[in-house]
């Protein structure tokens, strides 16, 4: 059952990894991002993700529709409000009859979730503040 | 017509802008009325798009009667 949507709580993995799990596919891949502490010499002490929710479901169901139309499952659930080191900050899942389409399409998604959905982080940290995606 | 700011723009200068938009407009004339009004943030409005209804705008005209909601989307830097 695919499901696709944006959270303000913590994301269950091991639930959102076994709802992918069906007779028909054979590979799962599943990717999640989590909050990093360093980046380089920066230090990362927490980051606070904002979104344009409405929008942001809606962008994430035209990527996932790309792949639910090949006749795979997708789970795409991003969490937003403050995220701690290491906390699980996105999840994508795609299943497949065979790994192949699992690792691509899982990439892609992930790939194409970072430059397209209307999604926010304020990262803070150890020296300032700095908002994501700006030059 | 209230505009819709999220991220950086929101947090200097709030969840929304007050514009007048004329009946037909480009998506690149709400961010330049934007800057005019806010000419601190001219370079985060430079890399910003434009969503018309919750969908990114192209470089088309816009009927101001066809639109429900506009919002500014600073570039996005989730996962």
């Amino acid at each position: 059952m695919s499901l696709i949507k944006i959270v303000d709580k913590p994301i269950d993995v091991d639930s959102l990894t076994k709802s992918l799990i069906h007779n028909e596919y054979g590979g799962i891949d599943t990717f999640l991002g989590t909050v990093r502490q360093y980046t380089g010499e920066i230090e990362t002490e927490k980051i606070e993700y904002s979104t344009y929710k409405m929008m942001a479901e809606k962008e994430m169901q035209k990527l996932a529709d790309s792949v639910l139309a090949q006749g795979m499952d997708v789970v795409m659930v991003h969490r937003v409000g403050e995220l701690q080191l290491g906390d699980v900050a996105v999840f994508i899942g795609v299943a497949a009859p065979h790994r192949a389409e699992a690792f691509e399409n899982c990439q892609m998604l992930i790939d194409r979730l970072k430059k397209t959905v209307p999604i926010w982080k304020k990262e803070y940290d150890k020296d300032k503040i700095r908002w994501g995606g700006l030059e | 017509m209230k505009v819709k700011l999220f991220s950086v723009l929101a947090e200097k200068i709030g969840p929304t802008v007050d514009l007048s938009l004329p009946d037909q407009f480009k998506a690149q004339d709400v961010l330049e009325q934007i800057k005019e009004l806010h000419p601190d943030y001219a370079d985060v409005l430079d890399q910003s798009l434009v969503a018309v209804n919750e969908e990114y705008a192209n470089e088309d005209k816009i009927d101001l009667t066809s639109v429900d909601e506009i919002a500014i989307i600073p570039p996005v830097s989730g996962g």
